[in-house]
């Protein structure tokens, strides 16, 4: 146990521990929360930090270990007792009802209601109140699926601290809202930790970890490293003790030189999507795109991949005009995508890693009758699974039991087997750990010294500036402007791509 | 979606009034609506058939439509006759109770109404009843079965549809008569649905239990021949006696073959043709019998020819 | 350790556990079950439903679904059955029709779903009222009848001391075993139903496999049409009804989830072994017609509940 002190923990966790077939994820790990504390859970993905809260939600069992409560062993068998207990959970997933109204979802379960009919005034009513007492600007007659990701988010706690709630999980919550919505935010925790309401807060972004929090824990592949105090630990340590081993830098130069010109795309375009789009990728080049989401960039890449097709334009492949009306048509010409959103469409989660990371190439095992060779196809997987360090207990593991990063290692594997010359990439790192981002800024270095020509969509400015040659930024559907490695500036292009 | 509302309801119109006017010449004497329990049964086609060739002969406008074995569906198509306002009505009921209601509209609304083959149960209300009585053929089927069996032997029973009349009565014909035979033992009974398959699964399952078995009375011939195929393939067709009712082309066949102690002969173009003419006579304000049986007939290889 | 071993074994298999249940159970209460006539009894009365769900494990692990299998099924038997009388034509002719009937409202439900986007719900019951309605205008509704001694043998004869239909539906499991879990094809039918999306952007043609597998599931059907009438030397425009309802549950029995992209063949035999044991074992003890519907349904939702709890 790490160094108690004066104020009295409310929340005692001691030596948990959690098992998945074929990984341990959480081993014997201990960790207090006090009142009125923000105590920050950091760690890679798969380091057990979700476990762990999960447990806490009542959505986990426990294999082992003890929950007290205000010094009170508590059992946790399901959401509906952790709720009574006091605990509540703000997902990364947002669960609500989009088609009800703020005022329904708040009280979803528990409508103030006479012989079984909902008394709607008082519900509205009742909401309106509870908004305003955490200066909320929202009608609590809007539909739930009108709201931005950020006001559902603070419906969310609003519905959590009515039911009164004395601890919180926040499960990274700023992954998907604006810095100044995230201000906002931090406002309202402020507000709730000065009620004495215990937050245990999930995030992978430093800066906002070290601004709020009291206490920082660091989780590491499933062992508690260590529990100190924000003000006491750099950010360095904090990196360090995440991953564990000093992260040398995280976008190494590269030496190479880009060569002739592979992918040439002219004048392409898609109704409601994009419009008259032309640039060129190199042999060896990574040519990045910035955009906002909506601004076409997504759809763009997509329909080079055809899915769908564009409706006017050519790609040229090696100065040869190709047409490419499906993705069939484009990994014949070369092309991979590993596109945004791994788990609607790089995976499928309910196959197996070996199932993932062949599923693009099986025609290559096929023999008699369609027959898959088993053997090739292990070797084929093992071997790209090893290449990327896939962390996995053994290939015939379902792929929905690994981690964040290790999921999208499986969807790079799977488009590597191909061996394309030209390979898309939608947000790679998107809600991946530190750890993996590296390792996976490193691959992008490495595929590109070997002469594969790469174009990346990216949020993220710092990874595309420390990885592309080129950036070309996209606003409404048009090139509004590109930049050249020397002109690299992060004004410049958030201003090239912001309306 | 609105857009296609009207494009669409135009081409079904047309293509009605194709399908019903083909032959606006000729002018009928009467307009018939009749409704059938299920034209997916032989013996009702045979119904069918005989009716129409008898309205044709008269005459007569027939608007058939088909319950599909659901007493609701006869319920509304009743509904629609009358809205058409035809002359008179046959019922051809479904199910004893659900189709009862049919009786009772057209009554309200003043038409005669014809019930043919099978019965409801306000069959008094009705005009006119035309079939047979279905406890008779129960009692025909299992009278010669004891005669075969000189009054002692272990039985296995294939009943028709729980709840359908025929199924009811000839199950009380049945019991009736081997209430007279204490050595006549019904040791299997069970529901074949007038389904031929389920007929022979059924006597493929009782056969292994190795109970020794004299007779098998089946409740229409398809469930008949299709006990008689497990029979056959497990060598017992000598021991064994099957009695179908119904006498449907295949089972005659059975019958001179052998394979079929005997059928019962329910006569389905005497029913359709009596029930037809019963019909006209109503909607021109004659007076009827309102019960008309047509008889069973035991059908044997001696008689078969006739 | 050991014990959670034993557990894990326990609920992997769990259903084969109930299945085992089921013939102890049965055999306690009646002699006749285990013998062989009987076994024989009961593999022969499931080849249909079995021939039927093989093809239906396809289709729910497409994260589809097929109603038109019973009206299909009639389809084909009435068809194949015309062309079955005595001396018209060789045995090829009246076994191929009944293929090709199956085959093309399989390929009609397969080509509509995938094409136009119609959900497999409405698209199937559509061809299951088409279906059984094109039986009944081909036969006016009359059985067909008098059929060749040959054609019936498909259905009434034994091979090694099996029957033929038995033979035959042991021939459709292997065929599919290999073709779900050991071909390209079968990785893309579980890809297309685990995740469509990423199944498309894999370079999988989704829309043909989804063709592939209605077609498939329409030529066991057809198949299973043949086997029926042959069977019962008739072939009936109002045979199959109830069918497609019996293969389902035999599927969701054997663990295929019906909103796709888990199953296996394996599951799905032992399912149709469960019902049709279920159905011969409740005539073996005499059980009122009655109580058999009440029982059987009780039995699958036990069933399917025991899966669903060791599922998790």
């Amino acid at each position: 146990m790490n160094n108690s002190d004066d104020i009295s923990p409310f929340l005692e966790i001691q030596r948990l521990s959690k098992s998945f077939p074929g990984t341990v994820a959480l081993d014997e790990v201990s960790l207090n929360v006090c009142r009125g504390e923000i105590h920050s859970l950091m760690g890679e993905n798969g380091a057990g930090k979700s476990t762990l809260m999960k447990i806490l939600a009542g959505i986990y069992q426990k294999d082992s270990g003890q929950i007290l409560l205000n010094g009170q062993p508590v059992e946790i068998q399901n959401e509906r007792q952790a709720l009574q207990s006091g605990i509540a959970m703000v997902h990364q997933e947002l669960n609500n009802f989009p088609e009800m109204t703020v005022a329904e979802n708040i009280f979803a379960g528990r409508e103030p209601s006479r012989l079984g009919m909902v008394k709607k005034e008082e519900l509205n009513s009742r909401a309106g109140i509870i908004l305003q007492e955490f200066h909320l600007n929202i009608d609590p007659h809007t539909k739930m699926g009108m709201l931005s990701i950020s006001e559902m988010q603070l419906v969310e706690i609003v519905k959590a601290i009515s039911c009164n709630a004395a601890i919180l999980i926040l499960d990274e919550p700023t992954s998907a809202i604006s810095s100044i919505d995230a201000d906002f935010l931090f406002e309202v925790l402020q507000r709730l930790k000065k009620q004495g309401v215990a937050i245990i807060y999930i995030s992978h972004k430093m800066e906002e970890v070290f601004r709020i929090s009291d206490r920082i824990t660091v989780l590491r592949d499933g062992k508690w490293i260590s529990t100190g105090y924000s003000t006491e630990i750099t950010r360095d340590e904090l990196i360090h003790k995440m991953v564990g081993r000093e992260l040398k830098e995280l976008f190494p130069d590269r030496t190479s030189i880009p060569g002739d010109t592979v992918l040439e795309v002219k004048n392409l375009s898609r109704q409601n999507a994009f419009i008259d789009i032309s640039l060129s990728v190199r042999k060896g080049e990574v040519l990045g795109i910035a955009g906002l989401v909506g601004s076409g960039r997504s759809e763009f890449i997509k329909s080079i991949f055809g899915f769908p097709p564009a409706d006017s334009g050519e790609i040229l492949v090696m100065g040869k005009r190709v047409h490419i009306h499906s993705p069939g048509d484009a990994m014949n010409n070369g092309f991979a995508l590993v596109p945004e959103d791994r788990k609607l469409a790089g995976l499928n989660l309910l196959g197996t890693v070996m199932f993932n990371t062949t599923l693009a190439v099986l025609p290559r095992f096929a023999g008699f009758g369609g027959m898959i060779h088993r053997t090739q196809e292990k070797q084929a997987a093992g071997y790209i699974a090893s290449q990327l360090q896939v962390k996995s207990g053994t290939m015939n593991q379902l792929i929905s039991n690994l981690s964040g990063g290790n999921q999208q290692k499986v969807v790079l594997a799977k488009w590597l087997l191909v061996e394309p010359s030209v390979l898309l990439l939608d947000e790679p790192t998107r809600g991946i750990d530190i750890g993996a981002k590296s390792e996976i800024y490193q691959l992008i270095n490495k595929l590109a010294m070997e002469g594969m020509s790469i174009l990346m969509v990216s949020s993220e400015m710092t990874e595309l500036m420390g990885l592309c040659e080129r950036i070309i930024a996209f606003r409404k559907g048009k090139i509004s402007r590109e930049f050249d490695r020397s002109g690299f500036n992060q004004e410049h292009i958030l201003a090239a791509i912001m309306n | 979606m609105s857009k296609l509302i009207k494009p669409v309801s135009l081409v079904i119109v047309i293509i009605l009034s194709l399908c019903c006017n083909r032959h606006p010449s000729v002018q009928y004497s009467h307009t018939i609506g009749v409704t059938y329990q299920n034209l997916q049964n032989e013996f009702v086609i045979n119904i069918q058939d005989a009716m129409r060739n008898r309205a044709k002969e008269l005459n007569v406008k027939l608007i058939e439509v088909d319950g599909q074995g659901k007493a609701e569906n006869q319920i509304s198509q009743v509904e629609n006759f009358l809205a058409l306002d035809v002359d008179a009505i046959i019922l051809n009921p479904f199910d004893r109770y659900g189709s009862a209601p049919v009786v009772s509209i057209a009554k309200r609304e003043g038409k005669p109404i014809v019930v043919v083959n099978a019965v409801v149960v306000n069959l008094d209300k009705a005009d006119a009843y035309v079939g047979s009585n279905d406890q008779e053929a129960g009692r025909i089927a299992a009278t010669y079965i004891s005669q075969l069996l000189k009054g002692k032997g272990d039985l296995a029973l294939i009943r028709g549809p729980n709840g359908h009349s025929a199924e009811i009565q000839r199950t009380e014909g049945i019991l009736e008569i081997l209430k007279g035979y204490p050595d006549l033992k019904i040791i299997f009974d069970q529901s074949g649905n007038w389904d031929r398959t389920q007929g022979l699964e059924l006597m493929e399952n009782w056969l292994s239990t190795g109970k020794p078995l004299q007779a098998v009375i089946a409740q229409n011939d398809e469930m008949a021949l299709g006990a008689q195929k497990a029979i056959e393939a497990a060598g017992k067709q000598n021991d064994i006696l099957v009695i179908g009712i119904d006498a449907i082309p295949d089972a005659l066949r059975a019958v001179k073959d052998g394979k079929l102690c005997a059928t019962v002969f329910q006569d389905a173009r005497g029913q359709g043709i009596l029930a037809l003419e019963l019909a006209v006579k109503l909607s021109e304000g004659k007076r009827v019998d309102h019960t008309n049986y047509i008889p069973f007939q035991l059908i044997t290889k001696e008689n078969l020819n006739k | 350790m050991k014990q959670k071993q034993i557990f894990q074994y326990l609920s992997r298999y769990g259903i084969l556990v109930a299945f085992l249940i089921l013939i102890l159970l049965l055999s306690l209460l009646s002699p006749a079950f285990l013998k062989t006539t009987n076994i024989m009894n009961i593999l022969r009365q499931t080849s249909v439903n079995g021939i039927v769900a093989v093809g239906m494990t396809f289709v729910i692990i497409l994260a589809g679904i097929d109603l038109s299998v019973g009206s299909v099924i009639a389809l084909a038997a009435v068809i194949a059955a015309s062309f079955a009388h005595s001396g018209d034509y060789p045995l090829i002719v009246p076994v191929f029709a009944g293929l090709a009937v199956g085959g093309l409202c399989g390929f009609l439900n397969g080509f509509v779903i995938a094409k136009r986007k119609i959900a497999p719900f409405i698209m199937t019951l559509a061809m299951m009222t088409i279906a059984r309605g094109a039986a009944l205008v081909y036969t006016n509704g009359r059985p067909v009848i008098e059929l060749s001694d040959s054609y019936n043998k498909i259905g009434g004869s034994y091979f090694l001391g099996i029957p033929l239909p038995v033979i035959i539906f042991i021939i459709i499991i292997f065929i599919g075993w290999v073709l779900l879990s050991k071909t390209v094809f079968g990785r893309h039918v579980y890809a297309t139903g685990g995740n469509t999306t990423a199944a498309a952007l894999s370079g999988i043609k989704t829309g043909k496999i989804t063709i592939w597998v209605y077609t498939l599931a329409g030529i066991l059907s057809g198949l299973a049409g043949i086997v029926l009438s042959s069977r019962v030397m008739s072939g009936s425009p109002a045979t199959g009804q109830g069918y497609e309802l019996d293969a389902i549950a035999a599927v969701v029995i054997g663990g295929t989830r019906l909103t796709g992209g888990v199953g296996t063949i394996f599951g799905t035999i032992v399912g149709v072994l469960i019902i049709g044991v279920m159905n011969n074992g409740l005539d073996l003890l005499n059980v009122s017609s009655y109580w058999q519907l009440v029982v059987k349904g009780i039995i699958i939702l036990l069933a399917v509940v025991l899966e669903k709890k060791n599922s998790r």
